[in-house]
């Protein structure tokens, strides 16, 4: 009977390795600033909103990071949403808040961060009421008012879940316009150059009598060997994803 | 101008190199790079071999006096009268005119005391284009060129068509050339924290024996000689040895450039075929630069010889353009006018075409 039990105890530690791990906590709040129920209404209310958008949003709180920089740790946890199999179809987004420093970060990843954050990683929504809740420490209002600005946000800019790429490219247009040109120019320089055809001879080679070219030397000497070293750039993200796109932070 | 001295130097910074007693490498001061001795000499023996053929090479002659002929005393007595010998009238040209056509009669007329104290041509390449082929290859030549103004092709008439034999000397040599290049191989790799490029630098010395044949270089002041270097090349095949008879009828100047002038131009090509040549040797390098070379002649002939040339005007603006054709393979050269509004509109057309293209390549990579 006993190693029955055994058994049975080993075979589910071995299932749970290897079942997928349940989809990401939406609100994992590990400096305790929500009680029992504001904890539940709120992941409630956030699962509709990412139901609605197909999108994944995570909600972490920490008493302390301690010296990691709050950024690095965003975008450590977003790189590590992101790699889950579960993650949001459309994007995933990310607050992380810190209390002992009072900081607080939110990032999303490539597929939404121009939905949320312009090009200086600004908010494209308004975070004044999330702000004053949680300077007067009402951390369920600030999350709500927070969540519902994305909520809005996202309603906004419908066209841009599944056709990013019909808005018009600045960068793009900017490249095309100056190829363009600069294409143009070479065009009209092998135009002007085609009405004359008077060039200088400056070798003789159809003069030259190649059936009898003796090479009577060829030597290759080695000389000396420079080595040049480059350190390689590191890569800005934490962890080991790159998914991190804009993010924008502050403190409270 | 190839160096005729070797200072050492070193190869990798171009301070002076110094061997420094007690060491058993050479090392250079300035960047720090330690060579072989052994290294140096055999790098350094290399450029004292090629400075001393290079020496060689500013001593070595063209047989410029070999070039031309005397002219008989038949062939003096062939070419008659200063006047027309048709109609009397008096034939005037300048001073290099050796053949010309009476402008009252039309009779083709040699001008006999300019052939006094100069060479007799040793070949002749005969006329094979006539004056109706220069007319439809001119207009073939203006085919395709987009940018030439209505105005000239509606009104254009061509003003003068003259068929002219141009003096040309024509080198034959034979040279050894000799060539130092610095090439390069480069390997890349890379650690877990940098990137690695080593450059392994070589000396390659390389050397050759070729022969060139008749190098045309035209000895006429009057002929623009850019233009006589764009109507090359010639059939040498169809080379004639020279006839007073081949002249009549045609335009004709004697030289007033001698072959000795004309050397510079047919030094400067060989030179650089020659160097085209070795450098092609110069395989299995990421990248090579000539550093130093000699081109040695070890034979240099000349001869003299009278080339066709088809010398077409026309106006257009009241600016005079002339184009020249080979009268021998018929290949028309010469500059034409452009439409500044022309120049612009293709362009633009051009442009716009592009930009939409460039727009969605640039949406599509990035995102």
């Amino acid at each position: 009977m006993k190693i029955f039990f055994k058994c049975l105890i080993n075979l589910f530690f071995i299932l749970t390795l290897l079942i997928p791990s349940k989809s990401f906590a939406t609100i994992t709040d590990s400096a305790s600033i929500l009680t029992g129920k504001e904890f539940s209404e709120l992941s409630g209310h956030i699962q509709q909103i990412e139901h609605k958008h197909g999108i994944k949003i995570e909600i972490v709180t920490q008493p302390t990071i301690h010296a990691k920089k709050i950024k690095e740790e965003s975008k450590r946890l977003i790189n590590r949403m992101t790699e889950l199999p579960n993650s949001g179809e459309n994007g995933n987004f990310l607050l992380l808040i810190v209390m002992d420093t009072r900081q607080y970060n939110a990032i999303a990843d490539q597929k939404l961060e121009a939905r949320l954050f312009d090009l200086n990683d600004n908010p494209k929504f308004n975070e004044s009421k999330f702000l004053n809740a949680l300077k007067k420490d009402d951390y369920v209002s600030g999350l709500t008012s927070y969540v519902d600005e994305i909520d809005s946000t996202l309603s906004n800019y419908p066209a841009a879940e599944n056709n990013s790429n019909e808005f018009f490219d600045p960068f793009a247009a900017m490249i095309a316009i100056v190829g363009g040109i600069v294409i143009g120019f070479m065009y009209r320089s092998s135009l002007i150059a085609s009405m004359s055809n008077v060039k200088p001879a400056i070798e003789a080679s159809e003069y030259l009598d190649k059936e009898n070219i003796k090479i009577i030397e060829n030597r290759d000497n080695f000389l000396y060997t420079n080595i040049s070293r480059r350190p390689k750039s590191q890569s800005s993200h934490g962890g080991g994803g790159n998914n991190g796109g804009g993010g924008h932070g502050g403190s409270f | 101008m190839a160096d005729t001295s070797v200072s050492y130097k070193c190869p990798n910074c171009g301070a002076p190199l110094k061997f420094i007693p007690g060491h058993e490498k050479i090392t250079c001061e300035h960047c720090d790079s330690e060579f072989e001795v052994s290294t140096i000499e055999n790098l350094f023996r290399d450029k004292e071999n090629m400075a001393v053929k290079t020496r060689e090479a500013q001593e070595a002659k063209w047989a410029t006096h070999e070039a031309g002929g005397e002219w008989s005393a038949e062939e003096e007595a062939a070419l008659k009268a200063f006047t027309c010998s048709s109609c009397g009238a008096e034939i005037v040209c300048d001073e290099n005119t050796m053949a010309t056509e009476c402008v009252y009669c039309g009779n083709p007329t040699m001008i006999p005391k300019r052939f006094d104290g100069m060479l007799k041509p040793d070949f002749v390449i005969p006329f094979k284009k006539n004056k109706q082929d220069a007319i439809n290859s001119l207009k073939k030549f203006y085919e395709g060129k987009k940018l030439l103004p209505d105005a000239f092709t509606a009104n254009n008439r061509v003003e003068a068509i003259q068929p002219m034999y141009v003096p040309f000397w024509l080198f034959d040599s034979e040279v050894e050339a000799h060539a130092n290049f610095k090439a390069e191989k480069i390997r890349t790799r890379e650690t877990p924290s940098e990137i690695i490029r080593e450059t392994q630098i070589y000396n390659c010395t390389r050397g050759g024996i070729m022969k060139f044949e008749k190098i045309p270089v035209d000895g006429s002041k009057k002929m623009d000689d850019t233009y006589m270097e764009s109507i090359e090349p010639f059939d040498y095949s169809e080379l004639v040895p020279f006839s007073a008879a081949y002249l009549t009828g045609y335009l004709a100047d004697k030289y007033d450039v001698d072959a000795e002038s004309s050397v510079p131009r047919a030094d400067k090509r060989v030179e650089q075929s020659s160097l085209n040549v070795l450098a092609s040797t110069v395989n299995g390098f990421d990248s090579f630069i000539e550093e130093s070379h000699a081109v040695i002649k070890d034979k240099g002939e000349v001869t003299y010889a009278m080339v066709p040339v088809w010398i077409l005007t026309t106006r257009y603006e009241d600016k005079p353009y002339t184009f020249m054709m080979n009268g021998q393979t018929g290949k028309v050269v010469g500059s034409l006018p452009y439409d500044s509004g022309k120049a612009f509109k293709y362009p633009a057309i051009c442009a716009l075409i592009v930009m939409p293209i460039i727009y969605f390549i640039v949406k599509f990579l990035t995102l």
